[in-house]
């Protein structure tokens, strides 16, 4: 393979957005994935971060926050949290990335309490992840895929992704569409439109489905049409590395 | 009439118990240097209030001063896990912590409630998440709809400490850049203390009114702090140290470790120009931004 | 994207019956080729709202375009209230729920932010709440206080006017913003007149004065002078000559009627 793992994920997420789309963005692999899309088939896309940074162009140099000057600079308009917030709240935000310490069959997301050898570790919270899950168009998540990070149900919902299956996001009144597709560091999931259970849509190169099934906490459904995560083409990765030309985050 | 003061003076007037807004831009316009000062003077018992603000939670409750923590996040952004939090989260070290959980967006509909005089205000979001069974939230019913709404609490800090690119002497400051919770926090407080870049003439904050986001009447104190900031990004003035951050991590892994941190970042500077001292004149420069990105002047004439 | 269009384009982006909220105040940066345009176009049943209405509501309603108006204030500052505003209230030519600033804006800011209602306290011990149906006592789930909950308006189309916009829809303002950003931002759509349009460069070059957004822009018109005979700051003043001349045309419905013939509904703009 002439790409990391992380170039490949990189470009599952920005295979996501649509032209024209409009995404609250995230850092780290989905901020890369928004440059590498707006370089190739969507230029029209637009970019949201929670800090109130709304972009039309990918950042003017590398940054580790949102809220770094090279994000700032030359951005489309510069307002605040709630503003933003507001445009996820009233449905006008197409797409969210987020990602999670833990997920579970039903896309819900912990970024709160996780237990590791029977001790209770505390992580960060929500930041904007638990907004983004209730209100975007639709969601993308993006996890490292180990077992001990794929229970069969997560210990504290932080990020609601289907609860406990069909019906149960209308019973809470969530506003919007739900998580629509898991990229992990295996392979790529999508959602079962009648069970809203994750189902197994691609297996990335060189990994097998049972390899998938040993790192996830409860019996795997695999999609009828499964096939070999579709590799990176030369002008994808050659946009992944134009803004990530020391492989800072794509290195594996 | 003359806010400016030292940075001393204004913590100072910060008492024990205090419920504090600070870190406000999110990752940029962190008020560090006042952070440190809070730890130098020893403050106890506070309630840190912010979504998101990087390290300085982390910093603060590993120093002893936080009882609670009102936010959406603590941790490290570019590294992760907050080694203080977790340890007074996990065991009580140095102290139990208490946390009333939020998502970004529910804390800064709190800041706005209580900004605005109100005792809540209604969202969509967070329904679902299991930190909304918390006490500061209540289902609602809309009266005109019949929808099922979740009421967020109003957040009412009794300080809010925001760090600006300048501001004249009676604190009316202007700042650009992203705004996060900025103004949110600066309505909701009591009152305001400001660190900045720059102080500068009255005469600079009337040319531009528009960019006049904190009134002066809103504040308290006014700290002259150039790099007050640091080791978080001032859009025009500072670059984000992004070693610093990741040295951090490394270091306040263990107890001891952030403690040797403290000595040297906190105490052994022993003030804000201590403090610059210590980071050097070199990496100073480093951190200064590149060519200068002005946008034309906006024309107020009559 | 291109979303420029011409001004006799803008009658397909409105219909009779939708709900409009129109920018600017009072004598201020009304967007008047625009609403001349709804009149020329024979658009009617319009449910309009307006925090802080002038020549564009009073014109509206004296044209008997109005089916119904959410409203704080129509009037013409010192030359007191609308002519037209004031006639048609008295003789309930349309249904007119009163309310004030405060209320309307959290109406518009429910509409924009996505939330069904608005929690307020104006409106406390005002007979608002007794002939506003939008409005009712709530009792906060906090405190157990009772405060005012403001039903939200998301109206079809926002009018605005602007200093100068470029093709895929930002909006600059130099002088007071009024509420024209939360107009667009609680609008579906958003039709914006300019004085001038501009490339995207000299937008992003002073992005301080972008009130408006491209997210919230659906079409953008040029239409130099499009303010008049309101002011447009620093293009130009109040033109009183013009505004008299509609003030005694104004006095009585015939009067009105002929002035509307002429200089609204009969020809093109006068583009100045």
């Amino acid at each position: 393979m002439d790409y990391t793992l992380k170039e490949l994920m990189v470009v599952a997420a920005a295979r996501e957005i649509c032209d024209g789309e409009v995404v609250f963005v995230g850092m780290r692999l989905p901020l890369l994935g928004f440059a590498v899309a707006k370089e190739l088939h969507a230029p029209r896309a637009v970019g949201i971060f929670e800090n109130g940074v709304i972009r039309d162009w990918p950042a003017l140099a590398p940054i580790f926050t949102m809220s770094d000057p090279p994000n700032v600079s030359r951005s489309l308009s510069c307002c605040g949290l709630v503003d933003v917030m507001s445009l996820l709240q009233s449905g006008r935000v197409d797409l969210g990335f987020i990602g999670g310490a833990e997920i579970d069959r039903f896309g819900n997301l912990n970024t709160h309490w996780v237990e590791e050898n029977g001790r209770r570790v505390r992580l960060p919270g929500s930041g904007g992840a638990a907004d983004i899950a209730g209100l975007a168009g639709r969601c993308i998540i993006i996890m490292n895929h180990e077992r001990r990070r794929f229970p069969p149900k997560v210990r504290f919902i932080t990020s609601p992704g289907y609860g406990e299956g069909r019906g149960w996001r209308e019973g809470k009144h969530l506003k919007g569409g739900g998580p629509r597709r898991v990229i992990t560091s295996l392979g790529i999931f999508s959602f079962d439109s009648e069970s809203r259970e994750m189902i197994l849509s691609s297996f990335h190169p060189g990994v097998s489905i049972e390899q998938i099934q040993r790192e996830t906490g409860w019996r795997l459904k695999v999609a009828a049409e499964v096939s070999e995560t579709r590799s990176p083409l030369a002008e994808e990765l050659a946009a992944v590395r134009k803004y990530d030309p020391k492989g800072v985050w794509t290195n594996n | 009439m003359s806010k400016i003061c030292t940075l001393r003076e204004a913590i100072s007037s910060i008492e024990d118990g205090a419920a504090v807004a600070m870190g406000c831009g999110l990752e940029s316009l962190i008020p560090f240097a006042a952070g440190y000062e809070i730890i130098r003077r020893k403050k106890r018992g506070l309630t840190l209030v912010a979504p998101i603000s990087d390290i300085q939670f982390d910093q603060l409750i590993g120093a002893g001063s936080a009882r609670k923590i009102v936010a959406a996040w603590v941790g490290n952004v570019a590294a992760g896990l907050g080694h203080n939090f977790r340890r007074a989260m996990e065991e009580g070290i140095p102290r139990p912590l208490e946390v009333e959980e939020h998502s970004n967006f529910t804390i800064a509909l709190g800041l706005k409630a209580a900004g605005m005089g109100l005792p809540y205000l209604p969202t969509r979001t967070a329904l679902g998440s299991d930190f909304s069974e918390a006490p500061h939230f209540r289902a609602i019913t809309c009266p005109f709809t019949g929808e099922r709404l979740l009421a967020v609490r109003a957040v009412a800090p009794d300080v809010a400490i925001l760090h600006v690119q300048r501001a004249d002497s009676e604190g009316n400051a202007h700042l650009w850049g992203n705004l996060g919770v900025v103004r949110e926090a600066a309505y909701a407080a009591k009152r305001v203390i400001l660190t900045c870049e720059e102080v500068v003439d009255h005469e600079v904050i009337l040319s531009d009114p528009n960019r006049t986001l904190i009134p002066g009447f809103l504040v308290s104190h006014v700290v002259d702090a150039p790099f007050g900031s640091h080791p978080s990004p001032t859009q025009g003035y500072a670059r984000r140290d992004d070693d610093f951050y990741f040295d951090y991590h490394r270091q306040s892994r263990s107890l001891e470790g952030f403690q040797e941190w403290l000595q040297k970042w906190v105490f052994g500077a022993g003030d804000h120009e201590g403090y610059l001292d210590l980071l050097g004149k070199e990496r100073r420069e480093k951190l200064k931004p590149g060519r200068e990105l002005c946008s034309p002047a906006v024309n107020f004439s009559v | 994207m291109n979303k420029v269009i011409g001004l006799r384009d803008v009658r397909e982006e409105i219909r009779s019956g939708d709900t409009i909220v129109i920018g600017g105040g009072g004598l201020v940066r009304k967007p008047m080729a625009l609403v001349e345009e709804v009149i020329r176009a024979g658009i009617r049943d319009l449910t309009v709202v307006s925090v802080l209405g002038g020549p564009d509501v009073d014109l509206l309603l004296g044209a008997g375009r109005v089916k119904k108006l959410f409203y704080a204030y129509v009037g013409f500052d010192f030359g007191g209230p609308g002519p037209n505003f004031r006639r048609a209230r008295e003789e309930n030519k349309a249904e007119f729920i009163e309310g004030s600033e405060f209320i309307l804006i959290s109406a518009l800011e429910a509409g924009a932010r996505g939330i069904s209602f608005m929690p307020v306290r104006s409106g406390l011990g005002s007979d608002l709440l007794r002939v506003n149906s939008n409005l009712q006592k709530f009792v906060s789930p906090f405190g157990g206080e009772k405060l005012v909950a403001v039903k939200a308006i998301r109206p079809d189309v926002a009018l605005l006017h602007v200093n100068s916009a470029d093709p895929t829809g930002y909006g600059q303002i130099l002088g007071d913003w009024f509420l024209d950003p939360l107009c667009a931002q609680a609008a579906k759509k958003t039709i914006m007149s300019a004085e001038k349009i501009v490339d995207t460069e000299t937008i992003e070059q002073r992005f301080a004065d972008t009130a408006i957004v491209k997210l919230w822009t659906s079409k953008v018109v040029e239409a130099p002078g499009g303010a008049g005979f309101t002011s447009c700051y620093p293009d130009y003043p109040a033109d009183f000559v013009r505004l008299k001349e509609y003030l005694g045309h104004a006095r009585s419905a015939e009067t009105f009627n002929a002035y509307v013939e002429k200089n609204a509904a009969g020809q093109e703009r006068r583009v100045s």
